[in-house]
């Protein structure tokens, strides 16, 4: 019998315990001299032990159990409740009543503008102002940042090529302040704790201050007035200078006029404020009052408390900036139309590699981002995972960046501790610096911890 | 039918339509079976509790596709060796943790000898290296029929593949083991001859 006849069958057989005795003594005489056969035979032999399913006691088996039980939970849709066919015309029958009842209520309303009210309408139709010039983006208003305090976030994708559109945002933080011109004849001051977004608004794009204060200088035209949007109202610039204070927390809204004059139209109502006056309106009550206020011993505008910001510390209103007092001859910076605006704003390793992708591309990944973590929100974790697995397929740029960490997250929500360990650590050793990266190593440390 | 099968067969209809108790039961009758044809596909492996997991919510999502058919365990075992060549797939994107073993790797028994112990547990390394080793769906088959004992035509049936393919599947498998092996001994083999030529050194 020759040495491969051994290698292939007879050590198998042997090991298995189905060989003759004649072939069992073969081999034995063979490996006492070859000490390669030995070490294969006793190979052969540890290969069911080696594949041996490993014992899991009790407790173990009982952890295991509660983390099926738990992600299934987490994915199964809710025993549907079996309705009886009465209780569906019942619940329609009721819809519909109460559809008519609105309906009947909103036909009734008096408070609504309508065509023939004159209070409502505009005594001149707004021309366009000089924002709103259709770019190849859609409308786009141009805008150059003039002046920065500290380090406000700045959500204008577009900004550097000096121009805004619709959606763009500014947000200052507390001690933080930016200057803007927008268009030609418009100059703002975004101050501390604001929120200055841009509207596409009746065919232009149209500043819209969301919460926060703000000081304008504007170059009036008459037959091209400029809008200021606010929750509650419309701001019509009549005259150049004049601060809006917006703070839908206490529901409080105030415009004071330095020079010029400003129009307050919101609905069923409209107010003309002149200087040294100050009018504001709530959204409790109609109409907008306007008072005198003696610019000397005027008390110091209360800074309005943001609300939906965390995580800032309240403003001092003694640091607070009071309005400024007019200059005689407002000097309205020109635009910078030529050189654009060299900002230096921080961002996130994720917004600037957001910035970095066409226009569609980056839709179809914040769109599919957002389809994830509604689906991780509400507990469809596997559905999540299998589309992040998905894209991490097929893409290949650093967009994948959220998609490794959201994957981790995934693992880590279904408690499956090694997979999220080691795609926490993979994350970390992709992004050392990426935006989640402080957060991942936490989740390594947590899990180390847990699994050791 | 046995006494397990009969409960089997009621815990499935119940969870068939739609009890959630009726899934924890479930889970308690099927889960060493679950871990039995893991182990059998991928080998021993650090993340089996998560491979058992994961395959366990999948017999959960899917137990109102089975129309009882075919006999409840061979569907089990083909989902459920599905699960695991899907996650052998997957594990090539993400890294594999490092499986350091436990405490009675480490420990040996006062009546062992630690020397012999030593080289079973080497032998035991190497044959898990080795089949780690062998392509996946090679090793499914390989090990079905090694540790299960399943002939090819059983694991044709369970797997939902032709028997010609199994058999292809087997014999190649069972050629690279059988080389693998080969390669390992002489290694050990050499190993061992080093180290008695030095104890005997030593000795001089």
């Amino acid at each position: 019998m020759t040495r491969q006849k051994i290698d292939a069958d007879l050590i198998e057989r042997v090991a298995k315990g189905t060989a003759t005795a004649t072939e069992c003594d073969h081999l034995e005489k063979a490996a006492a001299i070859d000490p390669v056969l030995r070490e294969q035979l006793a190979l052969y032999r540890a290969l069911p032990e080696a594949v041996r399913p490993p014992q899991l006691d009790e407790a173990d088996w009982m952890r295991l159990e509660r983390r099926v039980m738990a992600a299934w939970e987490s994915e199964s849709p809710r025993t549907p409740v079996r309705v009886p066919a009465w209780a569906f015309s019942a619940f329609y029958g009721a819809l519909a009543l109460v559809l008519v009842i609105m309906g009947a209520m909103l036909v009734n309303r008096t408070d609504l503008p309508t065509e023939s009210d004159t209070a409502f309408k505009l005594t001149a139709p707004p021309q366009p102002f000089d924002t709103g010039f259709p770019g190849p983006r859609g409308l786009t208003a141009a805008v150059t940042i003039d002046e920065r305090k500290g380090n406000p976030y700045v959500g204008i994708h577009s900004l550097a090529r000096g121009w805004v559109q619709g959606g763009d945002e500014i947000v200052t933080a507390a001690d933080e302040q930016v200057t803007l011109s927008l268009g030609k004849r418009a100059t703002f001051t975004l101050k501390a704790e604001s929120a200055l977004r841009f509207h596409e608004y009746k065919g232009r794009v149209s500043p819209y201050l969301a919460y926060g204060e703000i000081d304008c200088r504007i170059q009036h035209d008459p037959s091209r007035p400029f809008i200021l949007l606010t929750p509650e109202a419309r701001l019509i610039d009549i005259g150049t200078e004049f601060t809006v204070v917006v703070d839908p927390e206490n529901d409080t809204h105030r415009v004071s006029v330095r020079e010029g004059a400003v129009r307050v139209e919101r609905r069923g109502a409209t107010a003309e404020v002149h200087p040294g006056e100050e009018a504001d309106w709530s959204s409790k009550r109609r109409g907008v009052r306007v008072r005198a206020v003696p610019p000397p011993t005027k008390p110091e505008v209360r800074p309005p408390q943001v609300s939906g910001i965390p995580d800032r510390p309240e403003r001092e209103p003694a640091k607070q900036p009071r309005i400024e007092p007019a200059p005689a001859k407002p000097q309205v910076p020109q635009p910078r139309m030529d050189e654009p605006a060299q900002v230096q704003v921080t961002r996130t390793s994720w917004q600037r590699t957001l910035e970095a992708l066409p226009t569609p591309v980056r839709g179809r990944i914040v769109r599919f981002y957002d389809t994830v973590e509604r689906q991780m929100g509400s507990g469809y974790t596997q559905r999540a995972i299998l589309n992040l697995e998905n894209f991490l397929d097929r893409q290949r740029g650093p967009e994948r960046e959220k998609a490794e960490f959201l994957l981790s997250e995934c693992h880590y929500q279904l408690q499956a501790y090694a997979k999220a360990q080691a795609a926490f650590l993979h994350y970390i050793q992709t992004y050392p610096d990426g935006t989640w990266s402080e957060m991942a190593r936490f989740r390594f440390a947590e899990l180390s911890r847990k699994t050791r | 039918m046995t006494t397990r099968d009969e409960r089997l067969e009621q815990v499935v209809v119940r969870c068939r339509e739609g009890e959630q108790a009726a899934f924890s039961e479930l889970f308690r009758l099927i889960r060493t079976d679950i871990l039995r044809i893991v182990v059998s596909t991928v080998g021993p492996d650090a993340e089996l509790e998560d491979i058992v997991q994961t395959a366990s919510l999948e017999v959960f999502r899917s137990i109102r596709r089975f129309k009882g058919q075919s006999k409840f365990s061979s569907w089990l075992y083909r989902l459920v060796v599905n699960v695991a060549l899907q996650h052998l797939r997957r594990r090539k994107t993400v890294p594999r943790p490092i499986d350091v073993g436990g405490l009675a790797d480490v420990l040996v028994a006062a009546d062992e000898d630690p020397e012999s112990v030593s080289v079973h547990r080497e032998r035991l390394r190497s044959i898990r290296e080795i089949i780690q080793e062998i392509a996946p769906k090679k090793r499914a088959v390989f090990l079905m029929h090694e540790v299960d004992g399943f002939t090819p035509e059983e694991i044709a049936d369970k797997l939902g593949v032709s028997r010609l393919t199994i058999k292809s599947r087997l014999f190649y498998a069972r050629k690279d083991f059988q080389r693998k092996l080969r390669q390992q001994a002489m290694l050990m083999a050499s190993r061992e001859k080093t180290a008695k030529l030095s104890e005997s050194d030593e000795e001089v």
